[in-house]
């Protein structure tokens, strides 16, 4: 019994384990058909299998492990557990694994276990299924893999060759050249390309061959995956058909390959609305019918992706709509206009007739400046801008846009360019007279021209003139001239006489401008003073002496003062003005122009001052001419032509310049001494002296040389060649060198006769005496003398070395030079230079040596003093 | 410069066919012989002269661009990748002492087949390098002025030799060809390009010149 008892121990716990263990074994539901497959366009390995039926009874939750191995490669490349809980129906189980690397390139197995939920015990692993890759068919070639395709930028790809059966890949490349992971097994040569770029050329590409150098070859384009289109919008022109547009991003895919949209309601979108490429213009367009809510989608897609985007619209454009329609008119068109004087009515038609809208003009001014005029909604088809000017050019053109929900403006329309019709001449003419007296009256020119403040507001057709003697009452007379003349002559006696002119276009007159003429007197103005005034780089400035009495001021002058008609101009200035300065585009160096002042108040004008001046000045056209040269023992008189103090001359003269030069050397202006005498001067008396002792001296040692050469039987120092100037030029100027034979003694002459020298006197007309400036010496004057010269007799004689100079011009020679010396002697002559008529004639002070020469010349005189006669005989011709 | 064909006008819808890359026979004019009237201008053969010397001097340019349009490797590879051995190409087996009558004949079958190809070879690259602006307009000049050779080519035969037909045969299309491949047969082709057009310029200068 006791035996019997531990047999039924032993045998118990041994029959929990074996009821245990067969009950975990009846959990165990192996696989029990595995199938395995491939889709090598989308690179998976798609995997199905099943279990027993009663599994599927039992709807048991169970739990798959799933392994894929790869060929070459020893180790799983891929586990994964599926939970799934089974169907009544028994349909067998799916499961997809993306590959890393083309299917193509190497054999693929897969194997499954099971377990239930319930269960901890797995059931065995189904045998391998394998999916054989290209690398075991019989190909003679190489192949890459995967086949040319669209690759997304950023991504990575690996690509593998096979070579053909037995063959070994010995090369597998890309283009360009980026960073791969090579992976090597004989037959099948892997790489992988991460981060993708589109940057690195047109394509990739990549290239294979074999130790038979058999090859292959692909490309890839890369590209983006097109993003959700931007600014999708809706809008219509017609209330009949609606355009959606949206903006385009760059894929850097081209052609075929390019993103494709397609617009569809959003409830139905594989009905196309209407298709667009973007390849000009993202839009597309379909007639929306009676439907008036819309909710539209638009899809974009290339070979890597899909994305959409949807607008919704109400098409009925009410004012409480949440969303409408977005309007866009179109442009309005048969634009016409309405024009009077100032105003124009601009009136228009548009096609959007179901739409309310609201317009906005835009004008055109003629200074190019322009305004924009809104029309009001009740009125939206008609316009009036106001304000405009008379007889001016206009261009206007019209928009429009919704009055309710404005979205954008239309098109403008054709511009419409038109001309407002003429009015009434705005200002006044600025009109101006010359006054020539005559026998029994006087002629008077008048002149008349559009200032800037006078607007003609229209074609100036005629101007009228009309003359009225004040005095007597007389009827006025009026005469019309056309509008091409802008001067008319008339006679009037010597009586008072108003005048009046005004233009006139096709609508009115303008206001008249009036001048009144005074009655003659025989105050004659000519008497005024003719002051100078000065040329600026701006034109001519004048000044003038402000009278409280005159409401304005009038400078008139001839543009072309030597011609006739003189082109007489005129400017006007107001009573505040003292000074202007006129300028011209006439005016010109060299000319010498007269300003007349004249002072106007209530329309009657008087001369108040006159002016002449230069633009600029120009030196004189001619050196003077010397007439005479008397020489005596020891002084030398020249004189010459002056210059006519008129218009004729470019420049005021204001003095001339006689130089005075040793012998020695070449000839020319060094060492030469510069005597200045002013414009008013008749005579210019200069004494030369030389020691008396040192010629004394030489005379006494060449006695009978001197006796032969300079006192000839006849001596006459007029036949002297010493002193003869003739051909002798240096540096544009004329110099008189006196030679050895100098005279020793200053004698003045006031007329034909020479007479003693006496201190100056200076007339009124001269305010400053000019002299020679050198300092210790008061031997030589000048003597302003307008009788003596008047009664200067002309003396025909060959012409001297002198030279003359308008101080304005000449530059004076370089050792002579004393930046004092022009000034003094320009003021001098600028007081006399209007009023005296001159005829100079010099006597040249050479009674001290200082006079003519520095220290230093005056010692190389010294040196090769000589006396030379004044004989043809004695002529040293190579010298002088 | 551009040519504008000096030849019949009628024949160029014909010739047109020719664009499209097939083998087989071509047919100069419609009918059964050439027209009798008005079938040259009297400056075709100059223009067929210039029209061939302006290909040679820009064949070398748009073979350089078009490697370089590719990427690489077929500027670096192009010796190899470029190898027309492999491809067709008319043979032009004529030289300066040929008969004239052959080399014109010759010639039409070098600019048929030219004519084909590049058009060819324009499809491809208005859809794989359509960026390429340059390079297409390179193509579409020259294919326009192998045109007007045709053209020329044309009229010269049927004028002087009364030819009104001539066998051609065109290359192969790479219609349904990879991407590298459709690169790899126009490099192929216009590589071959450049070395025939020289060779052609070369032949028919003694023969088209000025008499």
């Amino acid at each position: 019994m006791m035996n019997q008892f531990m047999i039924l121990a032993v045998l118990l716990p041994l029959r929990t384990c074996y009821t245990t263990y067969s009950q975990q074994e009846s959990d165990v539901f192996p696989v029990t058909y595995l199938n395995v497959s491939k889709d090598l366009d989308l690179q998976q390995l798609l995997v199905e299998w099943d279990v027993v039926k009663s599994a599927h009874d039992a709807e048991l939750a169970m739990s798959f492990e799933i392994q894929v191995r790869r060929t070459d490669e020893a180790t799983t490349v891929w586990t994964e557990f599926q939970n799934v809980t089974l169907e009544k129906l028994g349909k067998p189980l799916h499961w997809t694994w993306d590959s890393d690397i083309p299917l193509e390139c190497m054999s693929h197995a897969v194997r499954i276990r099971s377990k239930a939920k319930t269960s901890k015990i797995w059931s065995q692993w189904s045998l391998w299924e394998t999916l054989p890759g290209l690398d075991t068919s019989n190909r003679s070639g190489p192949q890459i893999f995967p086949k040319e395709k669209i690759l997304a930028e950023g991504s990575d790809i690996t690509l593998c060759c096979i070579g053909g059966k037995g063959q070994t890949i010995k090369e597998f490349s890309v283009f360009p050249t980026v960073d791969v992971f090579k992976h090597t097994n004989n037959q099948v040569r892997l790489l992988t390309v991460e981060n993708l770029s589109h940057d690195k050329g047109s394509n990739i590409h990549v290239y294979c061959y074999d130790e038979d150098k058999r090859s292959h070859e692909a490309a890839f384009f890369v590209g983006k995956p097109p993003d959700t289109p931007k600014d999708f919008s809706c809008q219509t022109q017609d209330m009949k058909r609606v355009t959606c547009s949206w903006r385009d991003q760059e894929t850097y895919l081209y052609g075929k390959n390019s993103p494709q949209y397609t617009l569809s309601k959003t409830s139905s979108q594989k009905t196309a609305l209407c298709k667009a490429s973007c390849s000009k213009q993202c839009s597309c367009s379909w007639n929306i019918g009676q439907q008036w809510i819309w909710n539209v989608t638009v899809t974009v897609e290339n070979p890597l992706g899909k994305k959409t985007a949807t607008d919704v619209f109400d098409v009925n454009h009410r004012p409480n709509s949440d969303f409408p329609l977005a309007v866009y008119p179109t442009a309005p068109f048969q634009v016409w206009e309405d024009c009077t004087d100032t105003e124009m009515t601009l009136h228009w038609n548009y096609e959007n007739n179901e739409i309310e809208l609201f317009c906005q003009t835009e004008v055109l001014q003629p200074d190019g400046k322009v305004e924009l005029h809104n029309s009001s909604i009740t009125d939206p088809r008609r316009i009036t801008v106001r304000g405009l000017r008379p007889h001016t050019e206009y261009t206007a053109r019209v928009r429009c846009g919704a009055a309710n929900h404005f979205w954008r403006w239309s098109e403008w329309s054709q511009p419409l360019t038109t001309r407002t019709k003429e009015g009434t001449p705005s200002g006044k003419l600025d009109i101006w007279r010359e006054i020539t007296p005559v026998r029994g009256g006087r002629n008077v020119t008048l002149f008349w021209k559009q200032t800037p403040s006078f607007q003609a507001n229209g074609k100036i057709i005629s101007y009228e003139v009309t003359l009225k003697k004040i005095e007597d009452g007389s009827q006025p007379e009026s005469i019309s001239f056309s509008s091409v003349y802008n001067s008319t002559r008339i006679f009037i006696d010597n009586h008072s006489h108003r005048i009046s002119i005004v233009a006139k276009n096709n609508a009115n007159f303008s206001l008249p401008s009036v001048l009144i003429i005074s009655r003659a007197t025989d105050n004659s103005t000519e008497e005024l003073k003719e002051g100078q005034v000065n040329g600026t780089d701006d034109g001519i400035f004048i000044s003038w002496e402000p009278r409280s009495i005159y409401d304005s001021y009038i400078i008139d002058w001839c543009n072309f003062p030597r011609l006739q008609p003189c082109d007489l101009q005129w400017k006007r200035f107001g009573p505040n003005v003292s000074s202007a300065v006129i300028s011209s585009a006439a005016f010109v160096p060299g000319v010498r122009y007269k300003f007349r002042i004249y002072g106007s108040v209530a329309s009657r004008a008087s001369l108040l001052e006159k002016k002449i001046g230069y633009l600029r000045e120009l030196p004189p056209f001619h050196d003077p001419i010397v007439r005479k040269v008397d020489l005596t023992y020891n002084s030398v008189t020249l004189s010459w032509d002056s210059y006519l103090a008129n218009e004729s001359e470019p420049g005021f003269v204001r003095g001339y310049h006689v130089y005075v030069s040793p012998i020695q050397g070449n000839c020319n202006l060094k060492g030469s001494k510069k005597y200045i005498l002013s414009a008013n001067m008749l005579y210019f008396v200069l004494l030369l002296v030389i020691v008396p002792t040192l010629v004394a001296a030489i005379c006494h040692w060449k006695m009978k040389w001197v006796k032969e050469c300079c006192c000839p039987a006849i001596p006459s120092p007029n036949k002297s060649k010493v002193l003869s100037f003739k051909e002798f030029k240096i540096d544009s100027e004329k110099v008189l060198k006196i030679n050895d034979c100098l005279p020793d003694m200053l004698a003045m002459d006031s007329n034909d006769e020479a007479h003693k020298l006496h201190p100056v006197t200076w007339s009124p007309l001269s305010s400053t005496p000019t002299e020679d400036k050198i300092d210790g010496h008061n031997s030589s004057w000048i003597y302003p003398s307008e009788n003596v010269a008047r009664d200067f007799p002309p003396t025909p004689k060959p012409q001297t070395h002198t030279c003359f100079e308008n101080f304005a011009y000449s530059s004076p020679p370089e050792a002579e030079s004393d930046p004092y010396q022009i000034p003094e002697t320009l003021e001098a002559g600028k007081t006399n230079q209007a009023v005296v008529l001159y005829q100079p004639q010099c006597y040249i002070d050479i009674f001290h040596e200082d006079t003519a020469s520095t220290t230093t010349e005056t010692g190389e005189r010294k040196n090769s003093l000589k006396y030379i006669s004044q004989t043809d005989t004695c002529w040293l011709g190579g010298k002088l | 410069m551009k040519f504008v064909p000096a030849g019949v006008v009628p024949f160029v819808a014909l010739l047109l066919l020719q664009r499209r890359p097939v083998a087989g026979r071509a047919l100069l004019v419609t009918g059964s012989g050439c027209p009798s009237h008005a079938l040259c201008r009297s400056n075709v053969q100059e223009q067929t002269r210039r029209q061939v010397a302006m290909l040679n001097a820009t064949a070398q340019e748009l073979f350089s661009l078009y490697l370089k349009c590719q990427g690489e490797p077929f500027s670096s590879e192009s010796d190899k990748l470029c190898n027309p051995s492999g491809i067709f190409f008319p043979a032009f087996r004529v030289n300066r002492t040929s008969e004239r009558k052959e080399v014109m004949v010759a010639m039409y079958k070098l600019f048929a087949f030219l004519n084909a190809s590049l058009g060819n070879i324009t499809r491809d690259q208005e859809e794989l390098n359509p960026m390429a602006k340059e390079l297409l307009e390179r193509l579409h000049n020259t294919t326009k002025t192998t045109r007007g050779l045709i053209s020329n080519l044309t009229c010269l035969l049927c004028k002087n030799y009364n030819i009104f037909q001539v066998d051609v045969r065109y290359g192969d299309s790479s219609k349904g060809k990879s991407t590298f491949k459709k690169k790899q047969q126009g490099c192929q082709v216009l590589r071959k390009y450049v070395q025939v057009i020289g060779q052609a310029a070369r032949v028919l200068l003694p023969h088209l010149s000025p008499s």
